[in-house]
């Protein structure tokens, strides 16, 4: 058994028991980064250096910017209740959930088929090669992503009226000319 | 190697549902969601390396990183709208929006 694999995975599931049960949002979504870079390692680790170089600048950095500024854009005085029965209940969940996924993964890795090995020499020949199709569902998800962010932050544009009650409420009620 | 990993992708997943199931906060519900999908990650390569075809699978993670990162945007773009018209981030406010 790999320990330092080991120690790694524990790692990652205390970052995401931390993420879950932080009550200050900025704490668990720099959590959720730590969680990003470990996994980061995992993935280099398992002979997949391009996978986890993206997540660590893109989940680990790009998605945690997004989370904190979404957190300082929605600084409240009153945070949300939450029970506090999940939090106590979750070691039991843990545990039971642990023993069946225990069982589930055993049958499962015991299934597992032979691979023919990587068809191409390199991850750049597979990408732009078998996979280059993949490139076109990407960038289509980009730009659904830019055009659904830019749709949700649409303004009404202004009437006439209303640009004339804003330089009336700018010169304080009256017009200096 | 593989089958820890494995354990670790169901652990994973079951923190992620959990945190979904069991917060109200709007941006803690993204939180689990963006556990689930590391979970999936994980699951991608480590089945990418039982097989030995990390290329493939590495190709695969790409992709659903980039998916990835367009519904969070998306999402917290909608917690933003949803926090100007409730002034606050709990889910269950989110059931009086009318129109």
């Amino acid at each position: 058994m790999d320990i330092i694999n080991l120690i790694l995975l524990i790692m990652l599931a205390g970052f995401a028991c931390l993420a879950v049960f932080f009550k200050d949002l900025l704490r668990a979504a720099l959590s959720l980064a730590f969680m990003s870079a470990v996994l980061a390692v995992v993935l280099y680790r398992m002979d997949s250096p391009y996978a986890a170089v993206f997540e660590l600048s893109v989940v680990a950095g790009l998605i945690t910017v997004l989370f904190v500024s979404t957190i300082a854009l929605t600084k409240t005085e009153e945070a949300v209740k939450e029970s506090r029965w999940p939090m106590y209940l979750f070691p039991l969940f843990l545990v039971l959930f642990g023993i069946i996924d225990l069982l589930v993964m055993k049958g499962l890795f015991s299934n597992i088929p032979a691979g023919y090995g990587n068809a191409e020499k390199s991850f750049g020949a597979t990408l732009w090669g078998i996979r280059s199709m993949d490139l076109i569902g990407q960038i289509a998800v980009i730009f659904g992503g830019v055009f659904g962010v830019l749709a949700l932050f649409r303004e009404k544009p202004l009437t006439a009226q209303d640009k004339i009650d804003a330089e009336k409420a700018k010169d304080g009620g009256h017009k200096l000319w | 190697m593989v089958m820890i990993n494995l354990i670790f992708v169901g652990l994973l997943f079951f923190i992620g549902l959990y945190c979904l199931l069991t917060s109200r906060n709007m941006i803690k519900l993204l939180i689990g969601l963006e556990i689930m999908a590391k979970s999936a990650v994980l699951s991608f390569i480590t089945a990418g390396y039982a097989r030995g075809e990390t290329f493939f699978s590495q190709s695969l993670v790409i992709t659903f990183i980039v998916i990835e990162v367009s519904i969070v945007a998306v999402a917290l773009a909608l917690v933003i709208n949803a926090y100007k018209n409730t002034g606050n981030l709990d889910i269950r406010s989110l059931t009086k929006l009318k129109g």
